[in-house]
């Protein structure tokens, strides 16, 4: 399941009323080793201090003077996906998580890196599969066509027995890189697991053909080392745009993956590079 | 030999008593960036003493982080006008840490022509 703020947040902090001096806080943010106030006046948040502000601010001045308003509010329920993507466009310091009007955790950036570090996945560098849920998620939503591309090198566990597994790693990594330098811009790429990647695109059937070409042309002409021939086989899904009012996205997205994966193995079967899974009714899968 | 001195302890004390100014800053006030007193809390000191008749104009400055202007003053010139030519002079005697008071009188004349 994608992981939502309320998992990650801090929620034993600590408010500062607007009145307050710099000084104390100051004093409670050493002894208690916090960074983050959000500053309150009349039961309402009205800004946020944080050490950079404590550090700025002369001691004798109260909170209403040392606050940014570098914050946004946030429900409970966000992902945290969709709050990393808040801190990189408002470029904020701090997200005050809110239930029922009241903010009951922070969400630091530090915090939130912890938790995405966990997504990263340490060979390639590239997200993991829930990138690709929450993305998949997010366009549903939003009325987007979508197609996943379920990418897979050929013969890997052979290149792996024959060259060994550090060279088989190395191959894996470069893959990666190329995958991400070729993808279109506005497609989102993960590292599935073993030697297979996704490839979350938000067009129809025949751009996202086209897109995997591509990604595949790149690997098989991309001189490897050790003159090792790599190739991949693709399984493509999609061909309709889903109702964005499907209520269980997770399964939706699960399911597409299955049958591009499936998709994938076909093509390695027959030999044909690609194969190409229409979907027929979305009902069907979800 | 007796070393001992007699010693007196007196206190002089000077009293200087002069009418509480209301409010005690007049005009305008010019906020450092790193002075004691940030503007929110000069406008809420006068928001106590004289109710609804300040307003905080936050700026763009090396120096200065925001003026406490008297509304008032804004009825009569427009605030970018007004707050233009206070950070101009004001910036010229201002440091970060300091506060300054202002005070300023304006004249308006006014000269009309009508047709007999």
């Amino acid at each position: 399941m994608i992981r939502k703020v309320s998992n990650i947040m801090v929620k034993d902090f600590i408010t500062v009323n607007s009145l307050d001096g710099v000084k104390t806080i100051k004093d409670i943010a050493l002894e208690k080793g916090i960074s983050y106030f959000p500053v309150m006046e009349n039961d309402r948040v009205i800004g946020v201090i944080t050490n950079k502000e404590l550090i700025k601010a002369h001691p004798n001045r109260i909170a209403a003077d040392a606050m940014t308003d570098s914050y946004v509010n946030i429900n409970i329920n966000t992902s945290i996906w969709e709050a990393k993507e808040l801190f990189e466009k408002k470029n904020v310091d701090i997200l005050l998580v809110e239930q029922n009007n009241e903010v009951v955790g922070l969400i630091t950036e530090s915090v939130l890196d912890i938790e995405l570090g966990k997504h990263i996945d340490l060979l390639t560098g590239l997200y993991k599969s829930d990138y690709i849920f929450y993305n998949a998620a997010k366009l549903i939503k939003n009325g987007n066509e979508i197609s996943i591309i379920f990418i897979d090198v050929d013969n890997f566990s052979c290149i792996d027995k024959e060259y060994g597994h550090i060279c088989g790693d190395k191959i894996l990594k470069q893959v990666a890189v190329l995958l991400d330098r070729h993808k279109p811009k506005d497609t989102y790429l993960c590292r599935f697991g073993g030697d297979e990647f996704i490839v979350l695109t938000p067009y129809y059937m025949e751009q996202a053909k086209d897109a995997a070409k591509r990604l595949l042309d790149a690997v098989s002409e991309y001189p490897f080392l050790n003159e090792i021939k790599v190739t991949m086989s693709a399984g493509i899904v999609g061909g309709r745009r889903y109702n964005r009012r499907i209520t269980e996205v997770y399964k939706t997205v699960s399911n597409l993956i299955n049958i591009a994966s499936l998709a994938s193995a076909k093509a390695k079967k027959t030999r044909s590079e690609l194969s190409i899974v229409y979907e027929a009714d979305v009902n069907e899968i979800a | 030999m007796d070393t001992y001195k007699e010693s007196i302890k007196k206190a002089d004390i000077t009293m200087r008593l002069s009418e509480f100014e209301m409010p005690p800053m007049q005009d305008v006030l010019i906020v450092g960036k790193r002075a004691p007193i940030g503007p929110e809390a000069a406008r809420r000191m006068v928001d106590v003493l004289s109710p609804e008749q300040y307003e905080i104009i936050k700026v763009e400055h090396l120096v200065i982080e925001a003026v406490v202007i008297r509304k008032a003053l804004l009825n009569i010139l427009p605030q970018q006008k007004l707050v233009e030519l206070i950070i101009e002079e004001g910036g010229k005697v201002a440091n970060e840490s300091m506060i300054i008071k202002a005070q300023l009188n304006i004249t308006l004349e006014v000269s009309k022509s009508i047709e007999l």
